[in-house]
């Protein structure tokens, strides 16, 4: 794996420090998208009721509506992604910034070939994107099971 | 043989090579002379297809490109390897970059300079342009190009440097080397090429020099119409004492 992730970076570069870093974007980046919808989702769930002066258990008509709109919890759980794909492009930039630093390494790219060097800026930040964009399909999925399982039958 | 037909760069107004006519035969060790500014550099960034320029540059009848650009190597002050990488991960990469990698001379000559295996960007600047050299004489090309290779290096570096060279370099290997040092090379090299304001003005072998009975650096200093008394006259306005 670390000698297939040092075929598509900058000659050099540590594979082992890079795929930490991915890895643990991805982890955060899945984590703080769950939070946030739980946190709305949990939010929401404890005040659907409350009580009149005669102890009686009234429905919240406007967290009612909230609740029933599954895609109003996942709006602000995907900027973390956004984040995250910047900080991809952040990436393939000091991929590319890299050959110039300490030395023209540069040189040695542009005679080993522009292909190579566009895989070498590229090739992780775009697997990366993917492996982002998958990471996003399979955190909407736990909050498609997490609403299903956790929202209560309500009735008005 | 490296021809080049009708080079011109510029950059901006200013014409860095002007209409730059030369062809590079193999097996020959060829000195790059001229000025900071003359032009050198671009001439082999050119070549190296770096650059974009007006002209023609073709390398045995092809033009350079990804499939030939193997036959060239570079070795340059600014340093082209990877600062990150040690010798032992360049020797991989050249290995599968350039099918032609000499690995054995590789090795002699990490050998011969005692270089570490350590990352390049701990190296002292002489193990760099060591280093620097070294990969250019192991990629396997035909034609190597070396742009002030030897800047930082001390005078014993060079000469063994200079020693090694002469002593490894095959017969259809061709050198040019752009350096100021020009007394140190002139034992060294073949021919010798001029070069001002992006013209070659004098290409001349060695041999022939000598034939004439002028050493490099004399000729070197009338074809640039060196004033000797320049220097003279420069301290006597500032000091206003009078030349001697």
């Amino acid at each position: 794996m670390i000698r297939k992730i040092e075929g598509i970076i900058p000659a050099g570069l540590s594979a082992a420090g890079i795929r930490k870093a991915v890895r643990a974007g991805l982890v955060i980046s899945l984590f703080i998208s769950l939070s946030v919808f739980n946190l709305q989702f949990v939010h929401d769930l404890r005040r659907i009721y409350y009580y009149d002066i005669s102890g009686k258990r009234i429905i919240d008509e406007q967290i009612y509506h909230r609740l029933h709109n599954f895609s109003g919890y996942t709006e602000l759980c995907f900027y973390i992604f956004i984040v995250f794909f910047i900080c991809l492009a952040g990436m393939a930039l000091y991929f590319f910034i890299s050959h110039f630093i300490g030395s023209k390494s540069i040189y040695t790219m542009l005679r080993v070939g522009r292909r190579e060097l566009i895989k070498r800026c590229l090739g992780l930040p775009v697997l990366s994107a993917l492996a982002g964009g998958l990471t996003m399909g399979v955190s909407y999925l736990l909050m498609i099971m997490i609403y299903i399982l956790f929202l209560p039958e309500l009735h008005l | 043989m490296l021809e080049i037909k009708n080079l011109t760069k510029r950059y901006g107004a200013k014409k860095a090579l002007d209409s730059v006519n030369i062809s590079f035969p193999r097996g020959e060790i060829v000195g790059l002379f001229g000025e900071n500014g003359a032009g050198k550099t671009t001439l082999m960034k050119s070549i190296l297809n770096f650059i974009k320029y007006n002209g023609e540059i073709t390398l045995d009848g092809e033009k350079i490109n990804h499939r030939n650009i193997e036959k060239i190597s570079f070795a340059t002050s600014e340093h082209s390897f990877f600062p990150a990488l040690t010798p032992e991960g360049h020797k991989e990469f050249y290995k599968e970059h350039f099918p032609s990698f000499n690995e054995k001379r590789f090795r002699g000559l990490m050998e011969f300079f005692s270089l570490p295996e350590k990352k390049l960007r701990t190296f002292s600047t002489g193990q760099k342009n060591q280093f620097e050299v070294i990969l250019a004489l192991s990629q396997g090309a035909d034609y190597i190009l070396m742009d002030e290779p030897f800047a930082g290096n001390d005078v014993f570096n060079r000469e063994d440097f200079y020693k090694v060279l002469s002593g490894i370099l095959e017969e259809n290997e061709t050198v040019i080397l752009s350096t100021h040092l020009i007394e140190e090379v002139s034992d060294f090299i073949g021919r010798a090429v001029l070069i001002r304001n992006g013209q070659v003005i004098a290409d001349k072998k060695t041999e022939e020099l000598e034939n004439t009975g002028k050493t490099l650096i004399s000729f070197i200093k009338e074809e640039y119409n060196y004033r000797s008394d320049r220097v003279g006259k420069a301290l006597s306005d500032i000091t206003g004492e009078e030349e001697l």
